[in-house]
């Protein structure tokens, strides 16, 4: 079995896993896909029931997740800025539900990089249209900053 | 039995456990929670499913309790369900793993329709986060689905 078969039939096309080691927050509440194609930066995944709250509606706390996680990714990806930046803060629009079996992805613009903070605007859309919009600063760490090391892609 | 398992099972005096109610509150709890003056103080012990790679509790962890906290602060001065509108963060300082960490809501308006909330969460004496959203009041449905009459 090859990597790109291990990927389940229902992600979208030029998605691919973030293999996440060890047990983590990402691990734990993934799996999430990243595509990095023809200057198209996102981040998906699938609402299963365990992303979901007491109404079985997709919960807050992943919406933020992801686009947490996109505003990271996208603005490294986008702005070349290969440390571990913090966030600072995040405003978060709660426009539509999520449910179960919804393909949720988020998408990242850089309004403004500094020296030490970056700027970032974050849409979460599923097919059915925006479901969040948030704002983001991260801090960007003088110097190396924390060390870290990519997750690999696989698919 | 993991490290951090072992600094969980020392839970700070006045604090139960609350049932888990979904899917990721399962996947992310136990949360705790006292009441101390009238007011539902949350608690959760950061494990390992709570960090990142730098051993720095995650973001989404530390925003979902976040709003977890501000909707039970609204739950109990209004009494009804909610659902999240509106919600900002500030990252003050960041948890690790084992860590302790607390937080309480508190309502500053409650209108018709909407209540606004802001909310304070900590490790011992340090600040890790200050948050404030706006839920908006949701109709309980019958095992039918449909809206419920509104009582008054």
């Amino acid at each position: 079995m090859n990597e790109a078969s291990a990927l389940p039939a229902d992600i979208p096309p030029g998605f691919r896993l973030i293999a996440w080691e060890g047990v983590t927050f990402n691990s734990t509440n993934g799996p999430f896909y990243l595509k990095h194609e023809d200057g198209d930066v996102a981040l998906g995944f699938r609402v299963e029931q365990r992303h979901c709250n007491p109404a079985g509606i997709l919960h807050g706390g992943m919406m933020m997740t992801l686009a947490d996680m996109t505003s990271g990714f996208g603005t490294s990806i986008k702005a070349g800025i290969d440390k571990f930046m913090p966030t600072v803060n995040m405003t978060f629009d709660f426009v539509a539900s999520g449910r179960i079996g919804d393909w949720v992805e988020g998408r990242c613009e850089v309004l403004k990089v500094t020296r030490s903070l970056a700027f970032a605007s974050v849409m979460l859309t599923t097919q059915a249209g925006p479901l969040l919009r948030a704002s983001a600063v991260l801090k960007i760490p003088s110097g190396e900053g924390l060390r870290w090391k990519r997750a690999p892609l696989i698919g | 039995m993991t490290a951090s398992s072992t600094a969980s099972s020392v839970l700070p005096p006045g604090f139960a456990e609350i049932p888990p109610m979904s899917g990721f509150g399962r996947a992310m709890g136990p949360w705790y929670e006292k009441t101390e003056n009238g007011k539902g103080i949350l608690g959760f012990r950061a494990g390992e499913r709570h960090i990142n790679r730098l051993g720095i509790i995650h973001g989404g962890m530390m925003m979902a309790f976040a709003d977890v906290v501000l909707s039970e602060a609204q739950r109990r001065v209004t009494g009804r369900p909610s659902v999240t509108m509106r919600m900002a963060v500030d990252f003050v300082s960041p948890a690790r793993l084992g860590d302790w960490i607390e937080g309480v809501g508190e309502v500053t308006r409650s209108t018709r329709n909407l209540v606004f909330v802001r909310a304070r969460i900590w490790r011992g004496k340090h600040t890790l986060m200050t948050a404030s959203g706006v839920f908006n009041f949701i109709r309980p449905r019958g095992e039918d689905g449909k809206p419920l009459p509104e009582q008054e």
